[in-house]
C-alpha cells in the first residue's frame, strides 16, 4: 500500500541541505521532492531508548524538519548498551536533554521539542496533535495502547516497532485503512515484564526499519507496512511478513473508513 | 495430518520449545489445535494463550502460514500447514 498524502507543503532546500542530502536525493522515487517533504514534516518519537534513539538519529540524519521527543527520567548505566543518544558523560542527567544534544551535533538545522515525561493519559492528545507521524517505541503496552487511541482519534499514521531478546516486530498503522493496535491486542498481554533481554543491535535494527517507514510515509514512495506485520528472528535470521487484518468489532477504529 | 506449531518471543521461554509437530485427524479446525495444546501444556496455555472459556488471550496472535487468523477459530487446518502463536512484545 502506497500512502499518498497531500498536506505537506514543500519548502525549498538550501544549498547546504542539497549538499548534505545529495546521496539520498539520488534514491529513485524520493528525489528533491521527497527531501522537501521531510524538511516540512514533524515526527513524534515516544521514548528515546534502544529503539527510539535510533529512530530519532536516522530521521535527524535524513533531514526531518522537526522531532518531538517524549521520554522521562535520567540516564542510567543500564541504558548505555543500546540507547545511542545517551552518553557516559550524561549519566544522571535528563535523557531528553542528552538526546537533544546528540541530535543537534548531527543536524544543527533540526527543530526539536522535548518533553521529559513518558506518554500518559494527560499528555498523549497534545503530543500526537503536534506531529504528522508518530513512532511508538515505548516499553510498556499501556503507553502503546494510549498512543494508538490518539492516532486513531486524530487519524495520524503511526509506526509501531518493538523487540524482545533476539526478535523484533514492526507494523504501520494507517487509521481507517490498516489494523490498529487495538485490533491486534485490546489489552496488554499477561506475560510482558518491564525489563527484557536486549542487545542494542537488535533494537537498533528495528529502529532503522521504523525510521525508513516514516521516510516512506512522509515522502510518499515505496510500500509501507500498513496491513502487514514483519517479524524478525535475529537468532537464525528469519524474516517473515504476516498479513494482519482489522477487527470489524474494534472499539477504536471499526467505524473509520479509508 | 501433521501440523507444525511455532512459538515466538516469550512463549518460547514459557513453553521451553520453539516449535512442535502434532498429528490431527482430517477435518480439524484451529479450535481443535488450541484445545489440543491446552491438553499438552495445560498450565502455560491457560495462563498465557487460550483461556478455559476457549478464548485467545490478549497479546497472542494466531497465524496460519503468513496470515493472521484473527478470532475465527473455525478455519480448517490443512495437512503440512505451519501455525504460529505469536506473542506481541513491547521492548524498546
Amino acid at each position: 500500500m502506497t500512502i499518498k498524502q497531500t498536506d505537506f507543503s514543500d519548502p525549498e532546500l538550501t544549498e547546504e541541505e542539497r549538499a548534505t542530502y545529495e546521496w539520498q536525493i539520488w534514491v529513485p522515487d524520493f528525489g528533491e521532492a521527497g527531501q522537501r517533504r521531510l524538511k516540512n514534516a514533524s515526527v513524534l518519537v515516544t521514548r528515546c531508548g534502544g529503539l527510539g534513539s535510533v529512530v530519532a538519529y536516522e530521521l535527524a540524519a535524513a533531514g526531518i524538519g522537526k522531532l518531538i521527543l517524549a521520554h522521562g527520567g535520567n540516564v542510567k548505566h543500564s541504558d548505555l548498551n543500546r540507547q545511542l543518544l545517551m552518553t557516559h558523560a550524561g549519566l544522571g542527567k535528563s535523557r531528553v536533554e542528552s538526546a537533544r544534544r546528540r541530535l543537534l551535533e548531527l543536524n544543527p538545522r533540526l527543530q526539536i521539542e522535548t518533553l521529559a515525561e513518558n506518554v500518559t493519559q494527560q499528555n498523549a492528545q497534545s503530543l500526537v496533535s503536534q506531529a504528522d507521524v508518530v513512532v511508538d517505541c515505548a516499553p510498556l503496552f499501556e503507553e502503546r495502547l494510549l498512543l494508538n487511541q490518539e492516532v486513531v482519534a486524530q487519524r495520524k499514521p503511526m509506526v509501531d516497532c518493538a523487540m524482545y531478546d533476539m526478535e523484533a516486530h514492526i507494523t504501520t498503522i494507517i487509521p481507517g485503512k490498516s489494523p490498529c493496535l487495538n485490533c491486534l491486542y485490546p489489552a496488554p498481554p499477561r506475560m510482558w515484564r518491564r525489563e527484557f533481554p536486549v542487545f542494542g543491535a537488535v533494537s537498533g535494527m528495528v529502529g532503522c526499519l521504523g525510521a525508513l517507514e516514516v521516510i516512506k510515509i512522509i515522502a510518499c514512495f515505496g510500500e509501507t507496512l500498513a496491513g502487514k506485520l514483519v517479524t524478525c528472528n535475529l537468532r537464525d535470521m528469519t524474516f517473515r511478513t504476516i498479513a494482519i487484518q482489522r477487527d470489524p468489532n474494534c472499539s477504536h477504529c471499526a467505524n473509520l473508513h479509508s | 495430518m501433521k501440523i507444525r506449531i511455532h512459538y515466538t518471543t516469550q512463549l518460547k521461554s514459557v513453553l521451553g520449545i520453539d516449535s512442535e509437530e502434532i498429528e490431527f485427524p482430517p477435518g480439524s479446525i484451529l479450535l481443535d489445535l488450541l484445545r489440543q495444546l491446552k491438553q499438552m501444556h495445560p498450565l502455560e496455555v491457560e495462563q498465557y494463550i487460550f483461556s478455559s472459556q476457549d478464548v485467545l488471550l490478549p497479546g497472542v496472535l494466531l497465524c496460519q502460514g503468513d496470515k493472521h487468523a484473527g478470532h475465527d477459530l473455525s478455519v480448517p487446518l490443512q495437512d503440512g500447514e505451519e501455525i504460529t502463536l505469536l506473542s506481541v512484545v513491547s521492548g524498546g
